[in-house]
């Protein structure tokens, strides 16, 4: 008998978060399953909504991206591009072209995002300064900014919030949770956690002295403490940066 | 007046340090007219000092370094003015370790008219097939986020925050509050860009012939600029209703949170928010 055809639709769930914090590496277990198809170009990241900061979204845009995601009888379909969060164009336009999407964002040590993030950026053809490649990657950890502006318009059952440093400690359980949430079989086992699934900036990453460090500290704690009042899930002290919050925020 | 022996190099009195845009521009340039004030070394009132410090850590010789831009002379202020310091994240402890006593200034405009601006730019610059992205304009405009920062390594009361639309509105008296806070002796000079033009002097005659000039655009820009003392318009683009309303939602909660900071912001300046001025007050 021959399989039925795809469907097309906008997509189940979509990936919005954060740059430089294992979103390939979870993307690719997940694409690991039976039940769920990436986009049709094989592209984890879309980044179709980037281009309406220039102009509006129109009905043929919408149903443009819906066509970009196929899936058969009991498949479930998505995408996950890190920087839909940090554009605050992007959450509600989501809510407008995937309203019945779910949302995923893995989030991670700001600070250990930004020591990836900036040889990240820099290893990127075209970026010659490094004031705007620095400034970027600091803004780009303000979580629990992105995050209120997902939630103005997104329900926060609908937001599925990872935890880097969590995934790692225990893939198996966090993968089983983020089945569940997706709604699809939480039995399936994925192959492995080992293989490296992305790139690495391991080997570029410079540590860090106490100027900067005091700096990203002023920028990232009042984060921190509101993200994790935002998201009780985020446990604080796994994030090494930032575990002397853990205590103030339980308290709160 | 004093010979060059008799300056010292040393830390600024001042740092100007935001925010990007025609306001802080306009401004500055005032405040460097004044006698009492000088430009840093080599003459220019932008540094961009703490840009690369990013990546590499400031010494203690860079610290000498940034000294031996102020000569100061008996009887007047050194200073200098980068828009972007109070945007980038990294530089409020390097501006406390490299100039603990300074005061700091940031002339702060309508967050959305400002980026309105800023995307006409980016429009005309790109054009429409080439791709360019605003979350940086956005970002910048994060002005609570980045005062809070700010007050992790000053004290409050050695920051002033000037409004663009008032310093449009009152430019004497936003002048007079400014020299104040420097602590200028002088404080009844008044700029000549300011004072009214003797009677007759038609401003679309000058202009005119700026325009007459054939210089770049920016160049005219600039000229017009000083002769009318003023910063122009800039060109604004139209923003669409999900745009603006997605702007709202991430900038309501900074334009509110920089009210509570900053207690002098009159919100009715501000086109864009008046709304939040009116539900504080109710």
């Amino acid at each position: 008998m021959a399989a039925a055809p795809d469907t097309h639709g906008p997509p189940d769930f979509v990936g919005v978060g954060t740059q430089r914090s294992g979103t390939t590496w979870w993307f690719e277990e997940l694409l690991g399953h039976p039940q769920i198809r990436g986009p049709r170009s094989g592209y984890k990241e879309q980044h179709f909504f980037d281009r309406y900061c220039r102009r509006a979204l129109e009905e043929r845009d919408i149903q443009r991206y819906a066509r970009k995601f196929p899936r058969g009888p009991g498949q479930i379909a998505g995408e996950w591009t890190p920087r839909y969060m940090f554009d605050f164009w992007t959450p509600p336009l989501i809510a407008r072209a995937a309203p019945g999407a779910k949302l995923l964002i893995m989030f991670r040590d700001p600070i250990e995002r930004f020591r990836s993030g900036v040889p990240h950026r820099l290893s990127l053809a075209g970026e010659a300064r490094i004031e705007p490649v620095a400034a970027d990657a600091i803004e780009r950890g303000r979580y629990a900014t992105q995050l209120r502006r997902v939630l103005a318009c997104h329900a926060r059952e609908r937001v599925l919030i990872l935890q880097y440093e969590k995934c790692r400690a225990d893939p198996f359980a966090e993968y089983r949770r983020t089945l569940a949430f997706l709604g699809v079989d939480t039995e399936h086992r994925p192959a492995g956690f080992d293989t490296p699934r992305g790139t690495t900036q391991a080997a570029t990453k410079q540590p860090l002295w106490d100027d900067l460090v005091a700096a990203l500290l002023a920028t990232y704690e009042p984060e921190v403490a509101q993200l994790a009042e935002l998201a009780p899930e985020v446990d604080v002290s796994l994030w090494r940066n930032f575990a002397h919050l853990a205590g103030d925020v339980v308290a709160r | 007046m004093s010979s060059p022996a008799e300056r010292q190099p040393g830390p600024p009195d001042f740092v100007g340090v935001g925010a990007a845009g025609p306001g802080a521009t306009w401004w500055s340039r005032l405040l460097f007219t004044h006698p009492e004030i000088r430009l840093p070394a080599p003459r220019r009132r932008s540094l961009h000092f703490f840009d690369g410090f990013a990546m590499t850590p400031m010494t203690d010789a860079d610290v000498a370094a940034y000294h031996g831009h102020f000569p100061h002379a008996p009887g007047t202020l050194c200073g200098e003015w980068t828009s972007r310091y109070m945007l980038d994240g990294w530089t409020a402890p390097l501006i406390a370790r490299a100039a603990p006593d300074a005061k700091l200034l940031a002339v702060l405009s309508d967050p959305i008219e400002r980026y309105r601006g800023v995307f006409a730019q980016r429009r005309e610059k790109f054009g429409p097939k080439e791709r360019f992205y605003m979350t940086d304009v956005a970002e910048r405009a994060s002005h609570a986020s980045q005062l809070a920062r700010l007050h992790r390594f000053f004290d409050p009361a050695r920051i002033l925050v000037l409004q663009h639309e008032r310093c449009v509105r009152d430019p004497a008296g936003e002048y007079r509050r400014t020299l104040a806070f420097l602590g200028v002796r002088d404080r009844e000079h008044f700029p000549r860009q300011l004072s009214p033009r003797a009677p007759g002097t038609r401003m679309s005659g000058l202009l005119g012939r700026v325009a007459r000039l054939g210089l770049p655009g920016r160049a005219t820009r600039r000229a017009a600029e000083r002769v009318s003392g003023r910063p122009l318009g800039r060109t604004e683009a139209p923003l669409w209703p999900d745009l603006e309303a997605a702007l709202h939602t991430a900038l309501d909660p900074e334009v509110e949170r920089l009210a509570t900071l900053v207690p002098e912001l009159d919100l009715a300046l501000w086109p864009n928010f008046a709304h939040l001025g009116m539900r504080a007050s109710a």
